[in-house]
């Protein structure tokens, strides 16, 4: 059988939960348009470019590719 | 709404649907007001700040919601926990005689007197057994969602809810 103080502890929590009516909507709307989130972009990285012109490059590899053919055949005969 | 309803506007929000959110504003800002303002000594205005930066933390973080660990509004009401700490650290102290007076539905006005010497015991509960009895008694959680809250296990929540109840009777006898 429940006390008189229980019984009045359970109505004053009754009378707390009632529910304070709330009107956050709009302003916590309005924050999160205002600074929307950050939107991870992929990051477009550019292709490095050499420093030297691409036709350089490739005559240096060449004559290198050449001057170690050269260097084999002499050895072999 | 139903828990489904609730994941399949969180996952709206995230896909980047912005004003979907606010139908969780909607769902969730009564209770969420209620339980700060208690915490935070009935004081509504401050109250409503607190629920406000809270929903906006809670939009920031969303896509950290786990529905695994936890239901959306046990994950809402352990941001509001620590927002609201935060917020009494750095309120100055204040008088609990002068505690606003709280728009309350007196079924007697014979309780008057008794609502606002337990309104006055509330406050002056450890933060621990106030936070756990907001919890459990006013907002109805269960212990284990209270526990999960509080970082804390059903036994101590218990514990705290308990003593808490008992601090309060008191306050009415004396009365």
């Amino acid at each position: 059988m429940p006390t008189s103080s229980e019984q009045d502890l359970e109505t004053w929590i009754a009378s707390r939960q009632q529910t304070l009516s709330a009107d956050l909507s709009s302003a916590v709307m309005e924050a999160i348009r205002d600074k929307p989130p950050t939107i991870t972009e992929p990051i477009t990285r550019p292709i490095p470019q050499s420093k030297s012109p691409s036709w350089l490059v490739a005559s240096g590899c060449l004559f290198a590719g050449v001057g170690k053919l050269s260097l084999v055949f002499h050895l072999a005969f | 709404m139903t828990e489904e309803e609730i994941f399949r506007v969180i996952r709206r929000v995230v896909d980047g649907e912005v004003e979907a959110f606010e139908q969780l504003v909607l769902h969730y800002q009564d209770r969420l007001l209620r339980m700060i303002a208690t915490l935070l000594y009935d004081e509504r205005r401050l109250a409503e700040d607190v629920a406000q930066t809270v929903f906006i933390e809670a939009f920031r973080r969303l896509e950290d919601f786990d529905p695994a660990r936890s239901r959306f509004s046990t994950w809402l009401f352990m941001i509001a926990r620590s927002r609201a700490i935060n917020a009494m650290k750095k309120k100055s102290p204040i008088l609990l005689a002068e505690l606003p007076e709280r728009e309350a539905h007196v079924p007697d006005p014979g309780h008057r007197e008794d609502f606002e010497a337990l309104d006055l015991a509330l406050h002056k509960l450890p933060e621990k057994q106030k936070r756990a009895i907001t919890l459990v008694a006013f907002e109805g959680l269960s212990y284990a969602e209270a526990a999960q809250i509080e970082f804390t296990t059903v036994g101590t929540m218990k514990s705290r809810v308990s003593r808490a109840r008992e601090f309060l009777k008191t306050s009415i006898n004396r009365n």
